[in-house]
């Protein structure tokens, strides 16, 4: 599997990275918005975007926005330190499949991500 | 190195087998060892041997009460092999909502009720597609513990997120202001979902006062606990509290052990579950 993380912080790819040390998956970095947008142009097969909101540049909402009105039907997962109902609802309804609230466990990660591949199977 | 606790806990271990059939044995002692040093703890006392001796000698029943309550393990989450919630409505409840049948199901170890509120969930969404489908379900546990906060429905940031979609969060919870540092913040199942459950205390092994009967009864993850006899006496009540051809739900794990006359095995896509076999007073009328 093909992973995209996007974070403005090192720290949280680390922290990723490390919960996928043991596993076969390809991990891509992004570190704000535009970048994420830009791999996701440059790159073929990417199976599931992780997307941070308050990022430099352009923020993850953004980048879901821009990413889906370019017709991109790539899994998004939110992984934020929003985590307020409201922001939660704004999320799905601009078109990510899952979100995730920080901070998380590498349980909650692979769960939510197979719900959102399991999903597109279905 | 003899463990010096090695008869109290033997002790403990009996009055736990007897009294919930939960096993522990030396491989698991060690478990018991750190449960009850909350117990001890939790009263105030200053040992073990305190512990023993207010429980074997007083029959102190405020003390026996937490220590069986203790000795249950309550690890649950929502939707735990989400496949068995899928296989669940779309093989058994779907078929019964289209013959315009309502459906009472009983949750039998439902812990802290992650598994009655996420069934609820995928009940109300089949609700609202088909209006004239009802529901109940019953859900039941031991622990009083455990049980207090299903029916809070009151869960952390964590838990919400093991298993339990994001749809489903904002749609099925209400988020509570947030009270101290801790990340995050709670959230609380909506009046919506609760309505449907009912909880109540329940110990398998004791005189069944459930009453009518279930189109379904879910029994996950409790019997693993149990010893070969005692699983045997479970599973032969529940059948009495079957409807013919209804089903019996276990953990993944779990089987029907040598009941192979009161239930069959039903192999379907993606779950297995165990269906009723008419009794037999049935079976003789047959002949
Ligand atoms: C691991 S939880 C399973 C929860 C849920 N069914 C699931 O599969 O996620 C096991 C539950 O069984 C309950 N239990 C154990 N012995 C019991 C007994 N004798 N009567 C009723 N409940 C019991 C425990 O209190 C505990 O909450
Ligand atoms: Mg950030």
């Amino acid at each position: 599997m093909k992973i995209l993380v996007t974070d403005d912080s090192k720290s949280v790819h680390g922290f990723i990275e490390a919960m996928f040390a043991e596993t076969e998956h390809t991990l891509l970095h992004a570190y704000d918005g535009q970048q994420a947008i830009d791999t996701v142009a440059g790159e073929q097969n990417i199976d599931v975007i992780l997307l941070d909101w308050e990022m430099p540049n352009v923020t993850g909402v953004e980048a879901l926005k821009k990413l889906r009105d370019g017709g991109s039907e790539i899994p998004i997962v939110m992984v934020t330190s929003k985590n307020n109902v409201k922001d939660i609802s704004e999320a799905l309804t601009f078109g990510a499949d899952e979100y995730i609230m920080k901070p998380f466990t590498k349980d909650i990660l692979f769960e939510k991500l197979e719900m959102v591949l399991e999903r597109k199977v279905a | 190195m003899e463990d010096l606790n090695g008869p109290i806990l033997k002790f403990f271990a009996d009055l736990i087998f007897k009294e919930i059939g939960i096993v522990y044995n030396e491989m698991t002692f060690y478990q018991l060892e750190s449960r009850l040093e909350s117990v001890v703890a939790h009263f105030e006392l200053d040992s073990m041997e305190t512990l023993h001796h207010k429980v074997a000698k007083l029959r102190d029943q405020k003390i026996t009460k937490y220590i069986l309550d203790v000795a249950t393990n309550n690890e649950t989450s929502f939707f735990r092999d989400a496949k068995v919630f899928k296989t669940l409505i779309r093989e058994v409840i779907k078929p019964l909502a289209a013959e315009g049948k309502s459906v009472r199901i009983w949750s039998a170890a439902c812990s802290t009720g992650q598994e009655p509120y996420s069934l609820a969930m995928e009940l109300l969404t089949l609700q609202k597609k088909q209006k004239d489908f009802d529901f109940s379900i019953v859900a039941t546990d031991y622990s009083q513990r455990a049980l207090d906060k299903a029916k809070s429905g009151i869960y952390t940031q964590l838990e919400v997120q093991r298993g339990l979609g994001s749809a489903n969060l904002v749609k099925y919870f209400n988020q509570k202001p947030k009270v101290d540092d801790r990340p995050g913040t709670l959230w609380e199942v909506n009046d919506e979902l609760k309505k449907h459950i009912s909880f109540s205390h329940f110990n398998l092994l004791e005189a069944w006062s459930i009453t009518g009967s279930f189109d379904i009864i879910l029994c996950r993850n409790v019997l693993i606990y149990q010893s070969l006899e005692k699983r045997y006496e479970i599973l032969k009540n529940m059948h009495r509290y079957l409807k013919d051809d209804s089903y019996l739900v276990l953990g993944c794990a779990e089987s029907i052990s040598n009941l192979s006359d009161c239930y069959e095995s039903t192999q379907f896509e993606e779950a297995r579950f165990f269906r009723k076999l008419a009794t037999q007073t049935k079976r003789v009328s047959n002949l």
